[in-house]
């Protein structure tokens, strides 16, 4: 029993929230000049299997961009008001200029999601949740592509196993407890904060950002 | 004795410095705000209106008093919230709230704000 409890204990502390590293773009100097105070997000467009992926991605989002610095309007007040005024898809959502949510909401930037991945794929000896997604900041006055990324997040409960036991106890646990797709949430959460934190290709700092300096491209 | 106090000290403070390391610190107080939203999103959003309206007006108000951040969109959350839950007083005073402290919201605020007092038809 101790020993069983040490082996699924090791499997949850191995290798969750595995990458592969973003693939970024920057216009930076557009990004400078367009420098958004607030972001509004709507909601993704889901290339995966699970219809609920956007609602549940929403609520992951707003923490790592407002820490950031920029001002995040509230997700779900966005996305119904947007429902209830003619948009009811994302796909809708999605075909509506970015200038129309200057006009509406104020906002100087949209950040539009795809999700192509979003699963917990469960086969006997190995649970494997999967989160990719692309992001792409647009300027809502002109329209342009500030900054876009992509990240793919994997995580299997059977990494760094070799019983075949623990395996089956570990893969079985972690398609079970995976209510109201807890394991994505996580990996959206760790994919958001990696690709919009990433020192290297992630989004600039923004002005609510303590370090924020006008004019200068810094990331965290 | 006073040695014992002392490495008692000692160790606190390593153990809370420990707790410290490791993670950015945040500028804001997130609590269950996220939770919250996500909530809205469940199957049914009904059975969490009203706690989650209460707990999130009951962590702005400690926050505040610890004199740290409510996040960007909290408080407009927490309007909305009362909106739902046929509080359109309350709501309104959230969503001014919201406009005071981030008046990049000004705009979706005075909206809401405006919706709140029409006569209903």
């Amino acid at each position: 029993m101790k020993l069983l409890l040490s082996l699924l204990a090791v499997t949850f502390l191995t290798c969750v929230g595995c990458s592969s590293g973003p693939r970024a773009k920057i216009d930076t100097a557009a990004y400078l000049a367009n420098m958004p105070k607030s972001i509004v997000v709507i909601q993704p467009l889901n290339l995966s299997v699970q219809a609920r992926a956007p609602e549940i991605f929403l609520s992951t989002i707003t923490e790592p961009l407002a820490e950031q610095g920029y001002y995040v309007f509230p997700v779900a007040i966005v996305d119904t008001y947007l429902k209830e005024n003619g948009l009811p898809t994302a796909g809708e959502m999605h075909q509506v200029s970015p200038k129309k949510f200057a006009e509406v909401f104020g906002a100087d930037a949209v950040l539009y999601i795809q999700i192509k991945t979003w699963t917990t794929t469960y086969m006997v000896i190995d649970s494997t949740s999967v989160v990719d997604i692309e992001y792409r900041l647009v300027d809502t006055r002109t329209s342009k592509v500030l900054w876009t990324s992509t990240q793919a997040v994997k995580d299997s409960s059977s990494d760094g196993q070799l019983n075949p036991y623990a395996m089956i106890m570990t893969a079985g646990f972690h398609a079970a407890t995976n209510e109201d797709n807890k394991h994505e949430r996580k990996l959206a959460r760790i994919a958001n904060s990696r690709i919009i934190q990433d020192p290297n290709d992630g989004m600039l700092i923004g002005p609510r950002h303590p370090h924020y300096k006008p004019g200068q491209p810094l990331r965290q | 004795m006073r040695a014992i106090a002392r490495t008692s000290l000692v160790l606190s403070c390593a153990l809370i410095g420990a707790w410290g390391c490791g993670g950015k610190k945040k500028i804001y107080t997130w609590g269950e705000y996220n939770t919250a939203v996500r909530h809205l999103y469940s199957t049914a959003p009904q059975e969490h209106l009203v706690k989650d309206r209460d707990q999130l007006a009951l962590q702005a108000r400690e926050t505040e008093e610890k004199k740290k951040i409510v996040p960007p969109g909290m408080y407009a959350h927490i309007g909305y919230l009362c909106m739902l839950t046929n509080d359109a007083q309350s709501a309104e005073k959230y969503f001014m709230a919201e406009k005071l402290r981030y008046p990049e919201s000004t705009v979706m605020m005075d909206t809401f704000i405006q919706r709140l007092r029409a006569p209903k038809k």
